[in-house]
């Protein structure tokens, strides 16, 4: 299987977890699309959650806004592929919910797929509607996660990559 | 060609001469003076629409209005550049391919062309000064409706003027909606006259729901053979306001119908008079009139006069009035209190059931205009009567409030952050801009002098709110910049190394970073005194912090997070024994409560404008005068300075020396306003609301078990702010919750990460409250917060 289809079959499990019968009643339908089932269980159960003893990739951040804080650990092998990746944190339930969604989507991957991600993707990823005021939380796991791969690489991070805006 | 005449005035006739779209309006004046025209029909707001046709300026030379076809006068408005648009004052809710109209800011020329029919809507928005004129004639068989819409909620004073002419062709229907709502400083008058002809009917509706004084006359004639007047008249009057009504109607004709219902209701000291008067002349047999007139009154200093009367000349006719005017029942009160109803409640029922009535009859046509009305009774009786802690306090003077979000009504409970604006405020920094710009203390022109004025005067009121002089207020940008001033100016001066700094472990940013950094150039060193788990100062800590001898003390009056109400006069009091210059916070403070700076005898304090229904970009530095002149500026520039040469400088004294550049003007002028505004409800007001909100709030809050409140228990050194937090769920996602439900809290830490890492949280939500806020707010937030309950499955 290769990695493109991996992430979309992710993608469908998630979609198909996200049934609205599955909510109580009385709960506002743009909840339902927020904070759905399975972004509740990431932020409840992370997976990849701890840390790793001789990382070769590690960067910490914080969202002062939220005062979120995303730290990542990864190890990658010789061929560049990402053997073991692990996150902690605190913060809302977005942020902590991405980067759980995002280190579990990047085990095993090469890390030249950290470089390519996007916006865009990450946000595909997460599957919810998220606002402006929101944004920050939801893409500060990219964020320090490709912090992390380019030192590892040696290079800068472009400015408008970084950005979470 | 259709022609009508009509005499506006003695000296002056109009006549609308018309020919299937094609028409002029014409007005003759005895006397030769444009002055006199423009008045009627000022060219400036001349907008008209009447399918094909549109008006266009008013001509210089004949002194008549042309009308022609709306493309051409798009035209002409593009080189006047202005605008038609469907917000122009005159809506029409079906174009009249052969009708003409013509509207201006001060009057309505509507000729209907016979069978046409529509609604048409004058709205009388502007505040000023008013007088219009209208003339309506209803060609044969239309069908017109004419809702004059006075709804007003400016505060400002005014008088108002209203003529309108109506004539009715044969089987024509005309229906005049007077929608009247007004403060209590404008004055009003009004004077219809209709001419009824055959067979046509006159539908008149006035609410007359508040307003200073008003004095409406009505004639009208029915010269047709069975012409048809039906009149109906609400006046719901409060405080001192005097309302008087003098309605005439003349059957000149056969088969005339009159058919006029009063209904008044007088609450406070407030006076009604309603005369209405039927004469049926010998020419009118056989014609059918009824009037009826009903008042209560519902306070022992109302008073109401209902004088029917009727002259009958002719020997057929059906004719009969009654009257009454009567106390509000304390039976049916006690009757629907016994049937749950709480006693406001009860009381609105009766009295919006005794006035609405009228409206429910059969030969009344529905219209958007009477579903005004019922709204504007239940509106107008909610403003008498209501609980501020129910509906909120003056809710109506904050136009933002009056909006859904995310479809739902907005609760907007950030007030700590920043407070919603009244229309005065930005009124007045409006007319600030639009009349009296201009540099200040700088030019000796006029403008210059009066801004200069407006900006000295709102310096003045500042003083006064919190019993300072205005040599003591500098003005700033926000309580953040003045903190800034005050520290780097002491760091300069008084500060050496090793001295000590005393702040306090509930500081917000802007009173920990600005310190931070005087201590980095002087080094010097900053003391923290500890907040107990009930989230007061430690008293422990504050006298081991005093006995350092700290060079400054400084410290919030009230906090952001846990809204303590820190004793501000005792503090100062120990901190001036320990030899410090003492800075007080009021961020917090001076929004929700009176401050007397000299009763805290405090060196310095400082707060925001924007915090307080002012604008933002002002704020506030009050300094104590011997300290104020003892400092050397933080900024130089323009303003400050008394005489400047490249080898030397000297600086103004007073305040002026810290105001560099041109200040924020129209914001001083604008807190000034707010302050006004905050003055006449009284600051000893504005705090027993927000502690009864506080209250309200905290039971309900803690009735929600999931719900963790922080910060003391004992309300009454509380002031209108709470945190909380729900479950172990991060304050954003609650907050994001909340606002699908339209309910606007702050989340997150607060700008106070020290306090938030004393509590051992990240972050908390927090409702905060102001005067517009009501116990619906805190309900919704209540109700909000079980949905978040659900959602996170807690």
């Amino acid at each position: 299987m290769n990695e493109k289809t991996d992430v979309d079959a992710g993608k469908e499990g998630k979609q198909t977890a996200q049934t609205e019968d599955s909510f109580p009643d009385g709960v506002p339908f743009e909840s339902r699309l927020m904070y759905t089932e399975i972004l509740l269980d990431y932020y409840r159960n992370p997976r990849c959650f701890g840390t790793i003893e001789n990382y070769h990739v590690h960067a910490r951040d914080t969202n002062p806004s939220c005062g979120d804080v995303i730290e990542f650990f990864a190890r990658v092998n010789r061929d560049k592929v990402i053997t073991d990746i692990k996150f902690t944190g605190k913060g809302c339930a977005i942020s902590q919910a991405a980067a759980s969604m995002l280190a579990e989507a990047m085990m095993g991957k090469n890390i030249d797929e950290i470089v390519k991600l996007d916006k865009k993707q990450m946000l595909d990823m997460i599957g919810i509607p998220i606002s402006m005021m929101r944004l920050k939380c939801a893409l500060l796991g990219m964020k320090v996660l490709k912090v992390g791969v380019y030192q590892y690489l040696g290079k800068e991070v472009e400015e408008d990559e970084s950005s979470t805006d | 060609m259709a022609t009508s005449k009509q005499s506006m005035k003695e000296d002056l006739m109009v006549s609308i001469q018309s020919d299937k779209g094609d028409g002029y309006l014409i007005i003759e004046s005895k006397e030769v003076s444009p002055h006199k025209i423009e008045r009627f029909c000022s060219a400036e707001n001349t907008i008209a629409q009447s399918g094909k046709t549109s008006v266009s300026w008013i001509n210089e030379h004949d002194r008549s209005i042309r009308f022609m076809p709306i493309k051409e006068a798009i035209t002409a408005d593009a080189q006047n550049k202005k605008k038609i648009s469907s917000n122009s004052p005159f809506f029409t809710s079906t174009p009249q391919p052969e009708s003409n109209l013509a509207c201006f800011e001060a009057g309505v020329f509507l000729d209907a062309a016979e069978g046409s029919s529509g609604t048409f809507r004058h709205i009388l928005v502007s505040d000023a000064n008013l007088a219009d004129r209208s003339i309506v004639t209803c060609g044969i068989g239309s069908d017109i409706t004419l809702i004059i819409d006075q709804r007003s909620t400016a505060d400002t004073a005014a008088k108002r003027n209203g003529y309108l002419e109506a004539k009715l062709d044969e089987r024509s229907t005309l229906m005049i909606i007077e929608l009247q709502r007004f403060n209590n400083k404008v004055l009003q008058s009004t004077t219809i006259n209709a001419e009824v002809g055959k067979m046509a009917k006159l539908i008149h509706i006035v609410a007359t729901i508040g307003g200073g004084e008003s004095d409406s006359k009505n004639n009208f004639i029915i010269t047709g053979h069975g012409g048809e007047v039906i009149q109906r008249h609400v006046t719901l009057s409060s405080g001192k306001e005097d309302h008087k009504t003098d309605t005439q109607i003349i059957h000149r004709s056969q088969c005339g119908k009159s058919d006029v219902a009063v209904r008044s209701v007088a609450d406070g000291n407030s006076k009604i008079v309603s005369h209405s008067t039927v004469r049926i002349e010998t020419s009118g047999q056989k014609s059918v009139s009824r009037v009826t007139d009903h008042s209560m009154m519902i306070s022992p200093g109302a008073r109401c006069e209902s004088i029917p009367s009727m002259e009958i000349l002719a020997n057929d006719v059906q004719a009969g009035h009654s009257a009454s005017t009567c106390q509000l029942d304390l039976e049916n009160i006690f009757y629907l209190q016994s049937r749950g109803l709480d006693e406001a409640e009860a009381k609105k029922q009766i009295v919006t059931g005794f006035l609405k009535g009228i409206f429910d009859e059969e030969n009344l046509p529905s219209s958007s205009g009477v579903v005004c009305i019922n709204e504007l009774i239940e509106d107008r009786f909610e403003t008498l009567h209501h609980d501020p802690l129910t509906s909120g306090m003056n809710r109506g003077d904050f136009p933002i409030l009056n909006q859904k979000i995310n479809g739902k009504p907005l609760a907007y409970l950030d007030n700590a952050a920043t407070t919603q604006k009244p229309k005065i405020v930005l009124d007045v920094m409006e007319s600030y801009y639009l009349k009296d710009n201009a540099n200040i203390n700088r030019g000796v022109h006029t403008l210059g002098e009066r801004a200069t004025c407006q900006y000295e005067s709102a310096r003045k009121k500042v003083a006064r709110f919190i019993n300072a002089k205005p040599s003591e207020i500098v003005f700033v940008r926000n309580a953040t910049e003045a903190i800034n001033l005050i520290a780097y100016t002491l760091a300069r001066q008084k500060m050496r190394v090793s001295d000590r700094i005393l702040l306090t472990a509930m500081e917000h940013h802007s009173n920990i970073v600005p310190w931070q950094l005087a201590c980095a150039e002087t080094k010097a060193m900053i003391d923290v005194v500890d907040v107990t788990t009930d989230g007061q100062l430690d008293p422990e800590s504050l006298r081991r912090g005093l006995a350092q001898s700290p060079k400054i003390f400084s410290f919030t009056h009230v906090s952001n997070v846990l809204g303590t109400i820190n004793d501000a006069k005792e503090l100062t009091r120990r901190g001036h024994q320990a030899g410090a210059i003492v800075v007080v916070d009021g961020a917090q403070s001076a929004p929700h409560m009176p401050v007397d700076v000299k009763d805290i005898d405090c060196d310095v304090f400082v707060f925001s404008g924007h915090k307080m229904l002012g604008p933002t970009g002002i704020g506030v530095l009050y300094m104590k005068q011997g300290l104020l002149n003892e400092l050397l500026p933080f900024l130089g520039g323009g303003g400050m300075i008394k005489e400047v040469s490249f080898e030397k400088v000297s600086f103004k004294s007073g305040p002026e020396r810290f105001e560099a550049g041109t200040p924020d003007i129209a914001g001083a002028v604008g807190l000034g306003a707010a302050i006004d505004y905050l003055e006449t409800i009284g600051m000893e007001n504005v705090k027993a609301h927000n502690d009864a909100l506080l209250a309200y709030a905290w039971g309900k809050l803690s009735s929600i078990k999931q719900v963790k409140l922080y910060g003391p228990a004992e309300l009454s050194i509380r002031a209108g702010a709470i945190s909380f937090n729900l479950g172990d769920i991060h304050a954003h996602d609650v907050s994001s919750v909340l606002d699908e439900e339209g309910v606007e809290i702050r989340a997150g830490n607060h700008c106070a990460m020290p306090l938030m890492d004393r509590m051992g949280v990240a972050s908390t939500c927090r409702a905060s409250f102001h005067i517009y806020n009501s116990k619906r707010d805190i309900d919704q937030l209540i109700e909000a917060l079980k949905k978040a309950i659900k959602v996170f499955r807690l």
